[in-house]
Order: C-alpha cells, then sequence, then structure tokens
C-alpha cells in the first residue's frame, strides 16, 4: 500500500470527533494534502515525541479516541512510550504505525522494523488490540473495530517505500497548528 | 526550606493537573507528595522528553502540567524544547533537581552541575532557583503570558 493512501483510509475512517496526530516529515506532509482539517495535529519536529504527547492528550480528553499516526522510525526511537500507554491503560488510543522499514524522510535509510516485530514489543506493554494490515480494506476494518472497542489498540501498517519528494510542506505555522487544534479539543466539531 | 504539604498545595493552587517525570533522589519526597494528591494526576515516564511529551499533550488538551526531572535528564529534553515546546508555544512548568551544585557530587554530575543554568539561559527559558512557593505563582504566570516552558531549579534540602 502507498503510504499516502494508508493516510487518506485513517483520515476517511475515524470519526469527527476523533483526533489525529501526525509524525514529523512526510507523514505530516502527506496527511495535510490529504485531508487537512482541524482535528489534525502536525508535529514538525521531536521525532519520536508524538507518542507521548498522544499519551497526554488521551489522559485529559477521555471522551475523545486519539489516534496516533506516526512511522516505524520514529516508533522505534521512544519505545518506551508504549510501555506508559499500555501501563496507564489509555483506552483511547489507537496507535498505527506506517512501517516502511525505513526512514523515508531523510532518503530511505534502512531502520530496525524490517526484522523487529514491534506488534510483540506493542503486546508486552499491554496494548489490547494489535493487527498487521498491508491494504486499504482491512485497513479501514481493523480501524472500525478499533475505534468502536477499548484500546489502547495498534495497527501496524505495511506500506511502501514510495512517496512524492515534492509534497509541499505543512504551510501552517507551528502557532496556527496549535491554536485551531485546541480550539477543536475545547469545542469539538465545527 | 519548604515542607512537602506546602509544595503540593501550591502546585494545586496554581492548577497543575498533570504531572510527570523521572525520579531524584532530591525529588523522592515531593513525588510521593504529588502522587498522593488526588488533584493531580502523576504519571510516570520512562524518559525526561516522554515526560515533557506528555505534560506538553495536556496543555494542548487545555490542562496546566509540569515535569519533574534530575538535571543530567535535562539533555533529553533539548530536542523537545526546541523543535516542539518553544515553536510551538507550549508552556510546561519544569521543576529540575540540581545535582552537581558547587561542584560537589558523584563525576557524572560535576558537568552538568556547572551547566545547567546557561544551558537554560541559551534557550531563553526563564529560570527560578527554588526558595519559596510564591516563586511557582509566578513562574505560573510567566509561563502563561510568555506560553513557554519555565525551569525551577531545586537544590537538596530545599523542599522537606
Amino acid at each position: 500500500m502507498i503510504r499516502k493512501d494508508a493516510i487518506k483510509t485513517i483520515l476517511n475512517t475515524i470519526d469527527k470527533d476523533d483526533i489525529a496526530l501526525f509524525t514529523t516529515g512526510f507523514i505530516s506532509r502527506e496527511a495535510f494534502s490529504v485531508f487537512d482539517r482541524s482535528s489534525n495535529f502536525y508535529m514538525l519536529g521531536s521525532m519520536g515525541l508524538l507518542s507521548a504527547v498522544g499519551a497526554g492528550i488521551a489522559l485529559c480528553a477521555k471522551d475523545r479516541k486519539v489516534v496516533i499516526v506516526e512511522g516505524d522510525g520514529s516508533a522505534f526511537m521512544c519505545l518506551g512510550n508504549l510501555a506508559v500507554i499500555g501501563k496507564e491503560k489509555l483506552n483511547n488510543i489507537i496507535h498505527i504505525v506506517l512501517d516502511n522499514g525505513a526512514y523515508g524522510s531523510t532518503g530511505g535509510q534502512v531502520c530496525v522494523s524490517e526484522e523487529i516485530d514491534i506488534n510483540k514489543i506493542a503486546k508486552s506493554c499491554g496494548y489490547k488490540k494489535i493487527e498487521t494490515v498491508k491494504d486499504a480494506d482491512n485497513l479501514k476494518k481493523g480501524l472500525q473495530k478499533t475505534l468502536c472497542g477499548k484500546g489502547p489498540a495498534f495497527i501496524r501498517v505495511l506500506v511502501s517505500k514510495d512517496f512524492n519528494e515534492n509534497m509541499p510542506r505543512v504551510s501552517l505555522t507551528c502557532e496556527q497548528n496549535k491554536k485551531r487544534f485546541m480550539k477543536f479539543l475545547k469545542e469539538g466539531p465545527a | 526550606m519548604i515542607k512537602t504539604n506546602e509544595f503540593c498545595a501550591s502546585l494545586i493552587r496554581n492548577k497543575i493537573f498533570i504531572a510527570s517525570g523521572v525520579p531524584c533522589t532530591i525529588l523522592d519526597d515531593i513525588l510521593k507528595g504529588v502522587d498522593s494528591k488526588k488533584e493531580i494526576t502523576y504519571i510516570n515516564a520512562v524518559r525526561e522528553d516522554c515526560a515533557i511529551g506528555i505534560a506538553s499533550g495536556a496543555y494542548l488538551a487545555g490542562k496546566r502540567s509540569a515535569i519533574f526531572i534530575q538535571n543530567s535528564g535535562m539533555g533529553n529534553i533539548i530536542n523537545g524544547l526546541t523543535s516542539f515546546n518553544l515553536i510551538y508555544k507550549i508552556p510546561v512548568l519544569m521543576f529540575i533537581t540540581w545535582r552537581g551544585y558547587n561542584g560537589k557530587d558523584a563525576p557524572e554530575h560535576i558537568i552538568m552541575g556547572r551547566k545547567t543554568l546557561n544551558l537554560l539561559k541559551e534557550l531563553n527559558i526563564p529560570v527560578k532557583i527554588l526558595k519559596n512557593v510564591k516563586q511557582i505563582d509566578g513562574a505560573v504566570k510567566i509561563m502563561e503570558k510568555k506560553k513557554i516552558p519555565v525551569a525551577i531549579i531545586i537544590k537538596q534540602g530545599v523542599v522537606v
């Protein structure tokens, strides 16, 4: 599956009340180009920090589903955050790892995920629903199941290394993104 | 000297809702105190950047938050501060213990003990060295006004 299509599927499947957080690099760029809306948060730096930020939001906004979307490189960078999410039983988290086995945004260098099963790590950390999907249909079904159930849920999405290098950057400033997102969290969907 | 209960009361008065951190011996009584208060949810972080991520997420969800870390862990939050908190303008109250103060401590604390204040200054992060709880009120006001993290440095023996 092309990563951008996986992101499109995610954004078209989640509810208008759900929030989606995107990690730095092309994952944020692709999400912004595919379906920008005020429930999206684009983390432009701090690779690896996204899942901790998601945990903080999930703790305080228990009525929201918090969909964390990061790559395998980002997820492996801060594996400990998975343990915190599992230990704190953050049931409103759906943690999606778009796994292309590489650091796509910096030239496609190989990541350890090619040989290490991150699903087993998620299970050990206390995630409740865990699966691997390879196509849009199964991603949609898997996401719908986790959105209805109690997490924390983990979906590993196998994606190809293909992406558009000319994808433009997120055109919102960091502060614009923050304010828009915080307003959404406070007031709900428009 | 500040009593732990007085310290915790100040956090509650300042509406700190979420706290996260990594232990330090200087924080032992404080963290037990914070964890015992129903008004504050304390989350054990696996590393200092995890703590600042959690605290920042809490802010995005409309809640005031704090981290508790040892100065040795400051190196683990530099990326978060420079490419997240300081550019998105996400305020977090940072309680940082001062190991290696005055060059007296185990060897692994000596360099950071000397560099702690300068590192924060380099990042234009306001710093207070804790002597009384009113400084916490002041720090929260600065943090809310400037929308950036503010550091409160805790030396050994200041909070008991």
